[in-house]
């Protein structure tokens, strides 16, 4: 039986010729990038612990935790990385500070970091993000120590799921929409298996889409998101490319447990929540439902196409006055490209603010002005929906695409915005 | 490794805040695991909490651990603090089951055991040989035994003490 993208990374990672199913394994990692919520540097400080390779290493200041009560508190927990990193000799570059930041598994594709054929850790939830790039790319929060002592990671082989797309997605619809597709249509079967995706359909995809998608793992219930290397790929990571790599592709008979098409022209908007994220539904079914809170950013969503799709739909209109819109870029250069586009005035003229890169408002710990309050309803691209993610239980989230969220930003109220976009169309006609 | 112990069976999809509702993520975050423990599996089972007894083991059905990795911790801990001495499951999310085994909390899929147990009866599992024993109905079964690095793992009390032996810090554990 031939093999899939996964077991071909983790073979190599492991030094062995093939590896299969359900079998235990040591697989050498290439990359570990760290959020600025850490768990482990007190006790590595304590005993004198040393990182198996500082170079691979990479921090990421994100989150900017702000509650006294978090042992992860930003102005406790960003002087202790500043210091941790010089003592361990990790390079100044690999600290990505104030002005260099964004979000830790956006900025290792960002700066070629994650790449194709590698096992890239990192110890933030939506880190399979990076299996964009033709990676095995997978998050351990609490189970970072081992790996940065050893510079490895036991993994169990996982059975694959293979997606097959086809189609070009609709004027509008993004990754967004394409993850609660696959939580409705894989959620309940994928069972913490990998999707591995393959078809016609992958190439007509943006970068920036295929992060959006591969963030998704975890809500869709996989255990990562590997994306097979195309021109695309190669394309996005010439400049970037830390080093020379070597992508990955399936055996034609590889062992696939399942396969599933999905035809990306049939994707229309979807909304998850609130309170579940697998509660999803068409948008004409939540039209009309009062908002008064809007977010535009997270790591699902804030990558430069995102920011323009809002800035498509909010070009020369106005928030409504009943709600507060916050725009968070996920990373300093997608802020700059945003700024340099002139999204961000857009945005901005529109009457939305636009904060500090990283999570944004996606939590309601991080540094963000958006905090929900009893009995609010919040449009977001974010990741979550559950009670009290963004400020009082009883406030509701509900998720969409960034056009969706600029076009009920405008309204007031959950609207679907075909409507923005088709003007904009005709008028750039 | 045995296990042995109490078994308290549950069913498929149980998810990581139905083990521990997000709504106690701030005593999460806060490590203070015992504050989870009194609310294990509180809207599935009120007083579920109260009734496990230190040694118990909890077997869930089908795709046990989903929902988002930040949740993990809380209900891995909470559920070890509760008493629970074991995590198994017919399948498991591989992320909550890799996030228990490098916590230290004995945890593994064994497809088919929950035909040889029902709640309230006693279990005997060698994980090192895969033969379970129900000690109530007498009834065996074998299955895979668990790898040598995962009880390797168990074995050191979870992954960091593992990995500090590998690279010679003893010191630390």
């Amino acid at each position: 039986m031939g093999q899939t993208m996964a077991a071909k990374i983790l073979a190599k990672a492991a030094g062995k010729p093939r590896v299969d199913v359900g079998e235990v394994v040591l697989a050498k990692i290439s990359l570990m990038t760290c959020l600025d919520g850490t768990t482990f540097i007190d006790s590595f400080n304590k005993h004198d612990l040393k990182l198996w390779d500082p170079t691979k290493v990479i921090f990421c200041f994100d989150h900017n935790f702000q509650p006294e009560w978090m042992p992860q508190v930003a102005w406790r927990e960003h002087p202790k990385i500043r210091k941790f990193a010089k003592q361990q000799g990790i390079p100044d570059e690999n600290v990505y500070d104030i002005g260099r930041n964004g979000i830790s598994h956006q900025i290792p594709v960002e700066e070629g970091w994650a790449l194709p054929g590698t096992v890239c850790i990192g110890a933030d939830t939506q880190s399979s993000t990076m299996g964009a790039t033709n990676s095995f790319a997978l998050p351990v929060m609490y189970g970072a120590d081992p790996i940065l002592l050893t510079g490895d990671i036991w993994m169990i082989v996982p059975e694959c799921v293979r997606v097959n797309l086809s189609g070009t997605l609709r004027k509008g619809v993004n990754g967004k929409d394409i993850v609660y597709r696959l939580i409705q249509d894989l959620g309940s079967s994928v069972n913490g298996r990998v999707i591995e995706f393959s078809g016609p359909g992958v190439a007509a995809l943006p970068m920036d889409v295929r992060l959006a998608i591969a963030n998704g793992a975890v809500q869709i219930g996989a255990l990562t998101i590997i994306f097979p290397a195309d021109e695309t790929l190669t394309a996005y990571l010439n400049e970037r490319a830390r080093q020379p790599f070597e992508t990955v592709a399936p055996d034609p008979d590889a062992d696939y447990v399942a396969t599933y098409s999905l035809d990306l022209s049939d994707i229309n908007y979807l909304i998850a929540g609130p309170h579940e994220i697998d509660l999803i539904r068409p948008i004409a079914e939540l039209e009309g439902l009062e908002v008064t809170a809007a977010n535009i950013g997270s790591c699902a969503s804030g990558r430069l196409s995102d920011l323009a799709l809002a800035a498509e739909v909010l070009r020369g209109r106005k928030v409504h006055p009943g709600v507060r819109l916050v725009v968070t870029p996920i990373s300093a250069e997608t802020y700059r490209e945003a700024m340099a586009a002139g999204i961000l005035q857009i945005l901005v003229d529109a009457g939305g603010t636009v904060t500090q890169p990283g999570c944004g408002g996606c939590y309601s710990g991080n540094l963000s002005p958006l905090k929900l309050g009893d009995g609010e309803r919040c449009i977001s691209t974010s990741v979550e929906t559950l009670r009290g993610r963004m400020g009082s239980a009883e406030a509701e989230i509900l998720l969409g695409n960034a056009a969706v969220v600029a076009a009920s930003a405008i309204e007031g109220k959950v609207a679907n915005p075909a409507k923005y976009l088709l003007k904009q169309t005709e008028l750039a006609s | 490794m045995m296990l042995r112990g109490r078994v308290w069976k549950f069913g498929d999809e149980i998810g990581a805040t139905d083990l521990v509702s997000a709504r106690y993520d701030k005593e999460g975050m806060a490590r203070k695991w015992d504050e989870c423990a009194k609310h294990v599996l509180e809207d599935m089972d009120p007083a579920f909490a109260a009734s496990v007894r230190k040694g118990d083991i909890l077997l869930a059905g089908e795709n046990f651990g989903n929902g988002h990795a930040h949740y993990y911790m809380t209900a891995i801990m909470g559920c070890s603090a509760a008493g629970l001495a074991a995590l198994l499951a017919e399948s498991f999310n591989g992320l909550f089951l890799r996030a228990a085994i490098d916590a230290g909390v004995p945890a593994w899929s064994f497809k088919g055991l929950s035909s040889l147990v029902n709640s309230g009866e006693n279990l005997e599992l060698d994980l090192q040989t895969g033969v379970a024993r129900n000690l109530t109905s007498g009834k065996t079964k074998q299955f895979d035994p668990v790898s040598d690095i995962v009880l390797g793992i168990l074995a050191a009390g979870g992954s960091r003490n593992w990995a500090l032996r590998r690279v010679g810090a003893e010191h630390a554990i």
